[in-house]
């Protein structure tokens, strides 16, 4: 369970990104956080990956307050969650096998665990085949279903999107909402932050919406609305 | 944290990066052939010094009523110390000759004298190990224990010169250490532009790092691996560089430079593993303190 509380963002001079966002999020979770650009949904999403502190306010994940890490643990504490970003953020010089057994290398896993993971979880995302490719040469459907490969390879509690269709097609954007769909249905508590009204009317979960940095609305079934 | 896979990466990354290798082992192979220039003409200067010194003698004239035994025993007498490199006798006879050899083109000045009524002394030309002792042994003539036999010494002559040699070769030796330093700290600039370089256009991939969990050391490492690639790889390009040269050069600068030529190239020869191993050093630490300087900056935050 993640339990946000007060969590206040100002950059000086008097810029206020967040304003007292409070929610909480059970395990197994799915939601969609909406608002148009400047809501505050990115610097929401760079705290909860500890990439910025808070002005105020706390983020609980069990009983941990991970903006209060220190800077040696922020590593350790990244390796519990998966993230996918719109850009994709994917190494362009390691083909698509070496860019998702980064994700293990780095949690200094064996070879052998590496191999016989990285494989299971191309095909969870639909890339068998395309293992030995570089970003480069693949669609960039197929780009974000690698990057999503590399959030979940170390199984993580937690996934955090944000806006992950931002640069895909309806056809790619329909795909990998079905596979965030089906990997929150494995488990995994999935936050998903767009800006793409079908995406969320389609999803019957979870809304909360931001604007100008306040919470506007947090609805069990909600549709996308501003 | 360092493992095989550590430096799988960093010579993977060598090889994907091989224009930003190229140009950085291009850059510091540069730098440190100029160092290394640097450094041979230092020691092609102070062995040019080493040469002249050994040049100066040290000439003993004795009073004409001392007798040639006297002179040869005192010849023998100092000719063990570890000073002195040799020790010539001129006899009267001798000095006469050679006054006459070397102004035989001026008849007016030689005719003046004949072997009778030869004026020039009898004399021991002493040639020092170091330019150094010279005062010392002077010091046995004037003053010492053979001041009463002595005539007159060539010391007050030839001091000036060597004293300005002395204090002409601890100036290059200074200067030499300043401009070594100079040259390291620029190598050092040079190193940590380059590879900080290298780290911007790589500094998507730092971040990517950092965000997929990786520690601060588990990103550094391969960096600093890189570095030190970096200044081995140059240091052996630039090392076959100037061997090759030296061995090239080595039969005109023996020729023209005569002696000074030959004294350098023991030098360069007695001194160069010293030389390459240390510029080994330099140039691996420089590298990889530039690349942990370099990184620092993309780890914060």
């Amino acid at each position: 369970m993640i339990v946000i509380k007060n969590l206040t963002k100002v950059y000086p001079p008097k810029i206020i990104a967040l304003d007292d966002f409070s929610a909480q999020i059970e395990s197994g979770e799915f939601i969609s956080l909406v608002g148009p650009s400047g809501a505050g949904k990115s610097t929401l999403i760079r705290m909860l990956i500890a990439q910025e502190r808070p002005t105020k306010g706390q983020i609980l994940i069990g009983d941990k307050d991970i903006t209060r890490l220190s800077r040696r643990h922020v590593p350790y504490y990244r390796r519990k969650i998966g993230v996918v970003w719109q850009d994709f953020k994917l190494l362009q010089n390691k083909t698509i096998f070496e860019n998702v057994a980064y994700a293990l290398e780095v949690v200094e896993k064996s070879q052998a665990e590496i191999n016989a993971r990285v494989p299971k979880i191309l095909k969870l995302v639909g890339l068998e085949g395309k293992e030995d490719r570089f970003p480069r040469e693949l669609s960039g459907g197929e780009i974000q279903r690698a990057a999503i490969a590399r959030a979940l390879v170390h199984d993580p509690h937690l996934l955090i999107a944000d806006e992950p269709t931002g640069n895909l097609d309806p056809v790619n954007t329909e795909d990998i909402v079905k596979l965030l769909l089906k990997i929150n249905k494995l488990g995994t508590t999935v936050i998903l932050a767009t800006h793409n009204k079908d995406v969320v009317d389609n999803l019957r979960k979870r809304v909360i919406v931001l604007e100008d940095g306040k919470l506007i609305s947090d609805k069990k079934l909600g549709r996308y609305q501003l | 944290m360092f493992s095989y896979k550590t430096f799988k990466n960093a010579v993977h990354s060598l090889i994907r990066n091989k224009w930003l290798t190229f140009a950085t082992v291009t850059v510091m192979t540069l730098t440190l052939f100029t160092v290394s220039v640097f450094i041979i003409l230092s020691i092609l200067i102070n062995s040019t010094i080493d040469t002249v010194k050994s040049k100066i003698d040290l000439e003993v004239y004795f009073n004409d009523n001392i007798a040639e035994t006297d002179i040869l025993n005192v010849k023998r007498d100092i000719s063990n110390m570890p000073e002195i490199k040799d020790i010539k006798y001129i006899s009267k006879e001798q000095a006469f000759q050679d006054f006459k050899e070397s102004n035989k083109n001026d008849p007016a000045l030689y005719e003046t004298i004949t072997e009778k009524d030869n004026p020039i002394p009898a004399s021991l030309r002493i040639n020092v190990t170091k330019a150094e002792d010279t005062e010392k042994i002077n010091a046995l003539f004037r003053g010492g224990k053979y001041d009463a036999m002595v005539y007159n010494t060539s010391y007050e002559k030839n001091r000036n010169v060597v004293q300005k040699l002395i204090s002409f070769g601890g100036y290059v030796n200074k200067g030499g250490i300043v401009l070594s330093l100079i040259f390291i700290i620029t190598s050092l600039i040079v190193v940590l532009n380059t590879i900080r370089m290298t780290m911007y256009t790589r500094k998507e991939e730092i971040e990517i790092m950092k965000l997929v969990g990786a520690t601060n050391w588990y990103i550094r490492w391969p960096f600093i691996l890189e570095g030190a690639f970096y200044g081995l790889i140059s240091m052996l390009f630039a090392s076959a560089a100037v061997i090759i040269a030296l061995r090239l050069g080595e039969p005109s600068i023996r020729s023209y430079f005569s002696e000074f030529g030959s004294n350098f190239y023991n030098s360069i020869y007695s001194y160069g593993v010293m030389i390459i191993a240390w510029q080994f050093g330099i140039s691996i630490a420089v590298s990889v303190v530039s690349a942990f300087i370099a990184i620092s900056r993309y780890l914060k935050g």
